[in-house]
């Protein structure tokens, strides 16, 4: 059994995973970061192209709710038109554009009331009861129950937690990485992410066990 | 390493996120503790459910929604700045209409002093012209290096359109006072005293001094020092 758990746990380290994202941008992307900065619009427009599942699917993420990522995938592209020419060549654009999302999530979750994210106990058990109900719907809807759960388990977590989680675990970046996105140290983010990850497996053991109830 | 530790670190050694050290230290622990490496197996399931997590499908309709409201904003953004420059002006018209003649008047005497200040390009190697009684009339290059000054007699010929510093006044002095100093080179009027004009320069030893017959229209009679 341990040689199994060795498997998994480096299962999960693999590359394919665990996504390290490339330091440096292309030179197609240098060059449209450039256009763009010149105020070439169609530049801009293919930088929004590339980006935007990329862009929506994180605010998903962090968020929870499509109306929201969608005002917030909105303002990145706006800042990022914004402050285009404050970028640097040197720097890893992805990393900019990152932390331009979760700046932007922050503003966007501080705009709306604190409804689904943050306390977790409370508004666990009746969503619980009603995922735990659903279960054995038709195959196309099981994707969708899936993210549904799995928003529900990361609207369990804090604003700092899952922004963690989020960039750790679900869009790839190491440890030091998150740590600089959101400006706080590696250590508070290792106790970030551990937590978070408690949370997660609690909420899935509780699914779990009224699924079997 | 203990099993209390070990189930701290789980959650951490599931994703590689310890130090490398760390991360042996556990994995020698799980291999011979099977409850700990329960817990690991269970932490690394909980794992890769949450990984399974697959993004919300955000179809191409929108996609294009998000894009165009990002355009608007941008456009918006580009109007806003004169819009605020146009909302400012018509909020605060009567302060604007006090502060653009001050700020033009303050404009035009900051403009004035500045030309006052400033030395004339023609002053040096410009010719002379004085009218002392009207008439006198002295040509005479002073040199690059020289600060001519002008006596209240002696205008220089474009003085309408140039101001010029001025730094010493020279005098003009009174004929009688040269009629007795016996310094006359020569008069074209004896009957008239000549008229004599002296130019202090930058450096206080050199002074330069014209005599000139006031009937005379010709070259100085001969500077002096």
């Amino acid at each position: 059994m341990p040689g199994d758990i060795a498997e998994m746990t480096s299962a999960l380290q693999e590359p394919g995973l665990s996504l390290t994202r490339g330091k440096s941008c292309d030179s197609g992307l240098l060059q449209l970061i450039d256009s763009a900065r010149n105020g070439e619009a169609a530049a801009f427009e293919e930088i929004m192209i590339r980006y935007q599942r990329r862009v929506i699917n994180t605010a998903w993420r962090m968020l929870g709710n499509r109306e929201d990522a969608q005002d917030a995938a909105q303002d990145v592209f706006l800042r990022v038109f914004k402050y285009l020419k404050s970028f640097r060549f040197s720097e890893d654009f992805d990393g900019w554009l990152y932390r331009i999302i979760v700046n932007a999530c922050r503003d966007i979750a501080r705009k709306r009331p604190p409804t689904s994210a943050g306390s977790c106990e409370e508004a666990g058990g009746p969503d619980l009861e009603r995922l735990a109900a659903d279960g054995g719907v038709e195959e196309s809807a099981i994707h969708s129950q899936q993210r549904t759960i799995i928003a529900e388990a990361l609207g369990t977590l804090s604003r700092k937690e899952r922004e963690a989680l989020v960039l750790r675990d679900l869009e790839g970046f190491s440890t030091e990485e998150v740590a600089r996105l959101l400006g706080s140290s590696q250590t508070t983010v290792r106790s970030q992410i551990s937590s978070a990850r408690k949370k997660i497996k609690l909420f899935r053991d509780r699914l779990l066990k009224q699924r079997r109830g | 390493m203990d099993c209390r530790d070990i189930e701290n670190k789980i959650w951490l050694y599931v994703e590689g996120d310890l130090t490398p050290r760390k991360q042996s230290l556990v994995t020698r622990h799980i291999a011979s503790c099977p409850e700990c490496a329960a817990l690991v197996e269970t932490a690394t399931n909980s794992q890769q459910w949450l990984r399974s997590n697959e993004p919300e499908p955000f179809d191409d309709a929108v996609l294009d929604q998000v894009r165009r409201g990002a355009r608007q904003k941008i456009a918006e953004l580009r109007t806003s700045r004169f819009q605020h420059l146009i909302e400012f002006a018509r909020l605060n018209w009567k302060p604007l209409i006090i502060a653009c003649p001050v700020t033009l008047l303050i404009c035009w005497l900051a403009l004035h002093l500045v030309l006052d200040t400033r030395p004339d390009p023609r002053q040096q190697g410009q010719a002379l012209e004085s009218d002392g009684s009207g008439r006198g009339r002295v040509g005479h290059d002073v040199g690059p290096s020289t600060d001519v000054t002008k006596p209240p007699s002696v205008r220089y010929s474009d003085v309408a359109h140039h101001r010029r510093r001025i730094s010493r006044p020279v005098h003009a002095v009174p004929p009688a006072s040269l009629a007795n100093s016996g310094e006359l080179v020569a008069s074209s009027d004896m009957h008239r005293p000549p008229l004599r004009i002296e130019i202090q320069t930058q450096d206080p030893d050199i002074r330069i001094i014209w005599f000139a017959s006031p009937g005379d229209d010709s070259a100085p009679l001969g500077p002096g020092k």
